[in-house]
């Protein structure tokens, strides 16, 4: 089923995910199949620029990462044409053929300071926001809640060993905290943490958006890397969406401390999910209070 | 191993547009004061040398990094992100009215085992005036995924590059608890 209603939420949804593949090297167009029964399928025409291998491991990084989805391999069919790219737009349809005038042949090599066109294809990726804002445009209203905060950690050292970990996170004006008892060892510095606050998270997350899917969020293991110039945690954590398991990662650098960096890379690993929940319970109009 | 003067490295500027351009998708223009991922290619140049490159948008301009590099590891998870930064860098030159020099130097990129699970984890140092800042993000692996990492460079960076670009006015400039 490809999107007929772009005000639908799934029909939006499937038309990013065609928009981000279609922009992928060699590939040329993108179909998105949702069916419930049948499950997801992904159908891709693309040119001979790169072998289908890579074309399948590019669309399955970017709906992994780019998107949060978790589609296996098998779930992806390409479909390879020796056509150049301007040949299968046209039989693609009239819309593909008159591409925009921005976009370039992908086979145009960069050619310097002074090629007045840009030598990426524009491909549209112009909601991929990585910038902290939700896209509005300038006059249009302030978006709703964004990803969460921070609000406040507290760790109190006993001293016979172990300590008590209090986090407070935050969504503009609602809080939440929990507090945590950790036996002290290095590992209890990062998984304590990030555990109390991905309960912190799923409160939040309970609280919010009852129209989409239901999102179940899990700890799975934390690691501190200590490189000469950055001592960093890196955090995974599995999102759970309709049964599917979906590995998010989050990193931060341990400077302030092993349990605040802790935190903070569950934060950055759940911000999509998080963000988009309570966002879209803002904008229906429903009270995340 | 790809560094910063690297020949094959370079970075411009691709195209200008006041105030932001319509979305080819029908949405609403890009929005001022944002950094953008517009897009990414991948090529073998030549055999066992792979280049990448990224463009960015930013207040409607648009900025291309490339960088090549070895196909194989670990040297290969570094070329994307270098891509990234030079169409960082490139917007820097545009956009920074500042005095000192900002520069976002990629100390490494790294893929490490969390649990069962390959991440590759970008280290970047930002510093502008006297100060520097350890910048990290991290992305899972699955094969080799530039996107990933390119997402992962401009998820560590683009907070700092807003600040330093548009001070107060930048998103999140002064939350510094929110990923």
């Amino acid at each position: 089923m490809t999107p007929t209603d772009n005000q639908s939420d799934i029909g939006g949804l499937v038309q990013r995910v065609e928009v981000l593949l279609s922009s992928l090297t060699a590939v040329v167009s993108a179909r998105v199949i949702l069916d419930q029964e049948e499950g997801t399928h992904v159908h891709i025409i693309a040119t001979a620029e790169l072998p289908v291998s890579e074309v399948s491991r590019a669309v399955l990084s970017a709906l992994t990462w780019g998107l949060g989805f978790a589609v296996q391999s098998n779930q992806i069919t390409v479909v390879q044409s020796r056509l150049s790219r301007e040949d299968l737009r046209s039989l693609l349809g009239p819309e593909m053929a008159d591409p925009s005038p921005t976009s370039v042949a992908p086979e145009s090599p960069p050619t310097g300071p002074l090629d007045p066109q840009p030598s990426v294809p524009d491909t549209g990726l112009l909601e991929f926001s990585l910038g902290g804002t939700q896209g509005e445009a300038p006059g249009e209203p302030a978006p709703g809640p964004g990803p969460l905060e921070l609000k406040d950690l507290q760790l109190e050292k006993h001293p016979h060993g172990g300590f008590t970990v209090s986090v407070r996170l935050a969504d503009n004006d609602k809080s939440i905290a929990v507090e945590r008892e950790a036996a002290g060892t290095e590992e209890d510095s990062l998984e304590v943490p990030a555990s109390a606050a991905l309960d912190v998270i799923q409160e939040f997350l309970r609280s919010g958006r009852t129209d989409g899917p239901k999102v179940g969020l899990k700890f799975l293991c934390a690691r501190r890397l200590r490189h000469p110039q950055h001592d960093v945690v890196v955090v995974v954590v599995e999102a759970v969406v309709r049964g599917r398991q979906i590995p998010l990662t989050g990193a931060a650098s341990a400077n302030d401390g092993a349990e605040r960096a802790s935190i903070l890379a569950t934060l950055q690993a759940t911000n999509a999910f998080v963000s988009g929940t309570l966002t879209a319970n803002f904008a229906n109009g429903v009270s995340a209070e | 191993m790809p560094s910063p003067d690297d020949s094959t490295i370079e970075s411009r500027e691709t195209s200008t547009s006041a105030g932001g351009r319509p979305s080819p998708v029908g949405k609403a223009p890009v929005p001022v004061e944002t950094i953008r991922l517009v897009g990414h290619r991948v090529r073998e140049v030549q055999p066992g040398v792979v280049q990448v490159e990224a463009q960015i948008t930013c207040e409607g301009r648009d900025f291309n990094g490339a960088a090549s590099g070895p196909v194989t590891a670990p040297d290969r998870l570094r070329v994307p992100a270098l891509a990234t930064l030079r169409a960082l860098d490139a917007c820097m030159q545009i956009f920074y009215l500042g005095v000192s020099e900002p520069a976002l130097v990629l100390d490494n990129v790294v893929e490490v085992s969390v649990g069962d699970f390959p991440v590759a984890v970008v280290m970047i140092t930002a510093s502008e005036k006297v100060n520097a800042t350890s910048l990290v993000a991290a992305c899972p692996l699955v094969g080799m995924s530039d996107l990933a990492i390119i997402l992962a460079t401009l998820q560590a960076t683009t907070r700092t590059v807003s600040h330093w670009l548009w001070g107060d006015r930048s998103p999140g400039a002064e939350e510094q608890d929110r990923p």
